[in-house]
């Protein structure tokens, strides 16, 4: 029977009710073959307070709805819009739905202030996020395809029973779940309900055991600079249960964790300074060098079980 | 609830992908010694060897040990596998690591054998039907 939540959990908390005031408009290529010639001259926008744990594939039904309201007030004409063709971007570059909504915009949208990389990372998009939504020309070669629900489900459960292997060493205590929990944890997201993610993953999955580390910490660092993402087992037993985020990324980052002994630039292109550390973005907050990564592994996961630390 | 789509549906790609010149997989007959050689080295190397292994109906690769470049993404792997077997796009094909979990298309080869290795192999288990979700 799953452990119910406590108020240990106001942390899991704040981070699962993070949300993002987003901004849809229609891209231009798409406007007129769904609104027809007498489109108006003003792109249609949409607004919605995203989840910043949810995915985009998974406001698509909304917005499709509300593109089909557009589409009526326009000339008879059926509806041609595919929810598999549905593609999100920010000033150009696609979005990636398989990314939490939180993610793509720490990667996209948050910014060193020029010159420095001292100060803390101002955000040089004002709320709402701004950003597309386009119909046609899915960008194959750019986007995992076809980010139907479905899709979304698959692949949010295999992220699970990834972050999962990397903590525990098998996926054993997610696959013996009863079918209902493992339902539970994908309901419980779709619907951001807390509780419903929680009993589950709380119990059977994220047991705070005081003793028991996990055995490596599944942690994912994202670089804006490059796009180049970092996976490295960081065995916490042997790091020792006091490490330090900061202590975690310089292990993380050691030349020879690479097949070419250079790890990706993690600094902004105008950085000349090559010992410049790191600032930690995590949910959109700059993050402490020195928080224990065992606390932020226990209370700043994404509903997948990963840490998505991109780093300025 | 609907089943999981199959592996294709996110993880196909266009066919201008498929047959471009990226793929950097070469058949390694005895692998033996590559093997003993991963032992010696801490590094990650720049090629790491990959085993499949097929599970349940899946057919069975005449070779089972490969060699890829670390920097490729997952997606190659999975474009290789299905060339190997002569797959369509069409065709089932569901893929998982360490009879765990399916990896992202787009996690790099070098992320997962970081993680997952086996003794100096990452493995590759391929089935038709799903075996782990």
């Amino acid at each position: 029977m799953p452990k119910l939540p406590t108020d240990e959990d106001r942390f899991r908390k704040l981070v699962w009710h993070g949300k993002l005031p987003i901004q849809i408009s229609l891209a231009k290529e798409d406007r007129a073959a769904l609104l027809g010639r007498a489109s108006p001259s003003s792109p249609p926008v949409y607004y919605v307070m995203a989840h910043r744990c949810s995915y985009l594939s998974l406001i698509t039904d909304d917005v499709k709805a509300w593109l089909e309201a557009l589409e009526r007030a326009a000339p008879d004409r059926p509806s041609s819009i595919k929810p598999t063709q549905v593609w999100y971007a920010f000033n150009g570059a696609p979005l990636k739905w398989h990314y939490p909504i939180g993610l793509l915009y720490d990667l996209h949208s948050i910014r060193h202030p020029p010159g420095t990389v001292s100060a803390k990372p101002i955000c040089t998009t004002k709320l709402p996020w701004t950003i597309t939504v386009h119909l046609t020309n899915f960008p194959a070669d750019r986007l995992l395809r076809n980010p139907s629900r479905d899709t979304t489900h698959h692949y949010f459960m295999a992220q699970y029973k990834e972050a999962e292997f990397m903590r525990a060493g098998s996926t054993k205590r997610v696959m013996n779940l009863p079918r209902e929990d493992q339902d539970r944890l994908w309901a419980g997201l779709t619907t951001a309900e807390f509780e419903t993610f929680w009993a589950v993953n709380h119990g059977a999955v994220n047991a705070d055991d005081k003793d028991e580390l996990p055995r490596h910490v599944a942690i994912r660092l994202y670089s804006r600079t490059d796009s180049a993402v970092v996976q490295v087992p960081l065995p916490l037993a042997e790091l020792g249960s006091r490490t330090t985020v900061g202590e975690a990324i310089a292990y993380a980052l050691r030349p020879e964790q690479f097949a070419t002994g250079h790890p990706p630039k993690f600094r902004p292109e105008d950085e000349s300074d090559q010992d410049a550390p790191y600032m930690v973005v995590l949910h959109g907050i700059v993050v402490s060098s020195t928080t224990p990564l065992l606390w932020l592994t226990r209370n700043l996961c994404y509903p997948d079980n990963f840490l998505h630390v991109v780093l300025l | 609830m609907a089943s999981p789509p199959a592996a294709s549906d996110y993880t196909s790609a266009p066919s201008s992908v498929t047959e471009g010149p990226a793929l950097t997989v070469s058949s390694q007959r005895s692998a033996g010694s590559t093997i003993d050689e991963m032992h010696e080295i801490a590094q990650p190397p720049e090629k790491v060897v990959i085993r499949f292994r097929a599970i349940g109906n899946a057919p069975i690769l005449k070779r089972s040990f490969f060699k890829i470049t670390s920097a490729n993404k997952f997606q190659l792997v999975i474009q290789f596998l299905r060339r190997e077997l002569n797959y369509k796009a069409a065709d089932p094909l569901f893929v998982y690591i360490s009879s765990a979990f399916s990896p992202s298309p787009d996690e790099t080869v070098e992320n997962l054998y970081r993680c997952f290795k086996s003794d100096g192999q990452l493995v590759v288990n391929y089935c038709t039907t799903a075996a782990w979700g």
